[in-house]
């Protein structure tokens, strides 16, 4: 290695991010190296302070900074609706769409026959012990437009069906291979109105 | 200039095989094409909803591409949809045996390898899939095995033992041996057990297109059987389990419910 250790190391580090290959890693190290080290201090705390400060709510498993999350306790919202997504990004997505007042259930992945990802790497088993606890009048599948989200939409309604719970899934105003979190807020608002029985 | 331009773009159909998620709503997506065998090339932009090239870059797709020859990987320029296989995707028995013959022929496929051969394969393969009745599904799928490892050169030897060529049974199946075995041959090791039946539909299937093999109208028991054979001989050669398994074991389990 040509860079002195932890300039290296700084470079390996960010670029075992996403979307970051060694030309971007190597940009953002010297960045930071040419930073004021206050600044650089303020980003090394917000790393750390998001990573440490947050948890998966023990109820829905979207990201939250307090147990059960914010969505979870607010008496508000309708607790006989559950709306299942791939991410905590989607649930951020679906609130912004301001057309949904019910609670979430987030799955963290999509099941993907080809990539290897089976129901027991997502948290289904705890969709399916939330349900069985009672109170949930109809599940909705938010999960994308895409293979994996269709296959995983398919799956769970075969799960769920023998649980009495009515089971939708948002409709296809949602274009095929889409993402549900770069879509825009009035597509997702006429997705959720528009769903149906599976 | 113009030459050189000509060079860097190539138009190909392909079958989309797989993909997965790069930075800015990008993909990588694996394309298995008869010319230029299997190809990994980057479609920017794919995750967006308004996506031109969303539709035709979802796995199991036959779709017309060009694509643009880049350093280290190329990049899908255009696409225009020529099969989306819709039943596939509808319903998640087809979908799963689709993806299973996805995975094995992403594994057989080599880059810059001519796979016209693999390539028909598995169009007739997701067509089967896509119009069968669910109780053929099966069969198909073996038939697809069978064709796998025949396109990759590993076709199990059917028609005698593999070590003597005495052509009279009975006969065990070896994967490693490559087909079957007389008992003598086998000595100690383990052989899996096939009878005539199951010999017999092997190389029947063999006689048959993927859209056809339906008519053999093969029992669950001898299906079962030829698979234990078929997924072990490709157990063997890619060492290890196909992914896809997985899931159709989970579909299986769903059903005994
Ligand atoms: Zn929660
Ligand atoms: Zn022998």
């Amino acid at each position: 290695m040509i860079y002195p250790g932890p300039v290296a190391r700084l470079i390996e580090e960010l670029g075992r991010l996403p979307g970051v290959g060694p030309k971007t890693a190597q940009r953002l190290a010297f960045h930071i190296l040419a930073t004021d080290i206050h600044e650089v201090q303020r980003l090394a705390e917000a790393l750390l302070a998001a990573k440490a400060q947050t948890v998966n709510c023990s109820v829905c498993h979207n990201i939250t900074d307090v147990d059960p999350c914010r969505l979870c306790r607010n008496p508000e919202r309708d607790r006989q609706l559950v709306c299942v997504v791939e991410s905590p990004k989607d649930v951020a997505a679906l609130e912004r769409s301001h057309e949904y007042r019910g609670l979430y259930h987030v799955l963290h992945g999509a099941w993907s026959p080809i990539a290897g990802v089976g129901p027991e790497q997502l948290r289904i088993k705890e969709l399916v012990d939330r349900l069985k606890a009672g109170g949930i009048v109809e599940v909705i599948l938010a999960t994308n437009p895409d293979l994996e989200g269709e296959a995983t939409a398919m799956y769970l309604s075969r799960l769920l069906r023998t649980l009495g719970v009515k089971v939708t899934r948002i409709a296809h105003g949602l274009p095929v291979g889409g993402e549900l979190d770069y879509a825009a807020d009035d597509t997702i608002a006429r997705a959720l109105q528009g769903r149906r029985e599976m | 200039m113009e030459k050189v331009a000509a060079v860097r773009y190539y138009k190909s159909e392909g079958l989309v095989l797989g993909h997965h998620d790069l930075r800015d709503a990008d993909r990588l997506v694996t394309v298995l094409t008869p010319e230029e065998g299997k190809v990994g090339a980057v479609a920017k932009g794919a995750r967006r909803p308004r996506s031109k090239l969303a539709a035709s870059v979802q796995p199991l797709t036959q779709a017309c591409f060009m694509f643009y020859r880049g350093r280290s990987l190329d990049t899908i320029t255009q696409a225009e949809v020529v099969n989306s296989f819709r039943p596939l995707r509808r319903d998640l028995d087809r979908l799963t045996h689709a993806a299973y013959a996805a995975e094995l022929a992403g594994e057989v496929a080599r880059e810059r390898d001519p796979a016209s051969e693999l390539y028909r394969l598995l169009v007739a393969t997701w067509e089967a899939l896509a119009s069968a009745d669910l109780g053929d599904l099966e069969v198909i799928t073996r038939r697809f095995e069978l064709g796998l490892l025949q396109v990759a050169g590993y076709c199990p030897t059917l028609d005698g033992c593999s070590g003597c060529g005495k052509r009279l049974g009975p006969f065990l199946f070896s994967p490693e041996a490559g087909g079957l075995v007389c008992p003598a041959c086998m000595g100690v090791q383990k052989g899996i057990e096939v009878d005539e039946g199951t010999i017999a539909s092997m190389k029947a299937m063999l006689r048959l297109p993927p859209g056809r093999v339906r008519v053999l109208k093969l029992g669950e028991v001898s299906s079962r059987h030829i698979g234990r054979c078929l997924e072990a001989c490709i157990v063997y050669r890619l060492e290890r389990r196909p992914r896809s398994l997985a899931a159709l074991a989970e579909l299986r389990r769903l059903r005994g419910k």
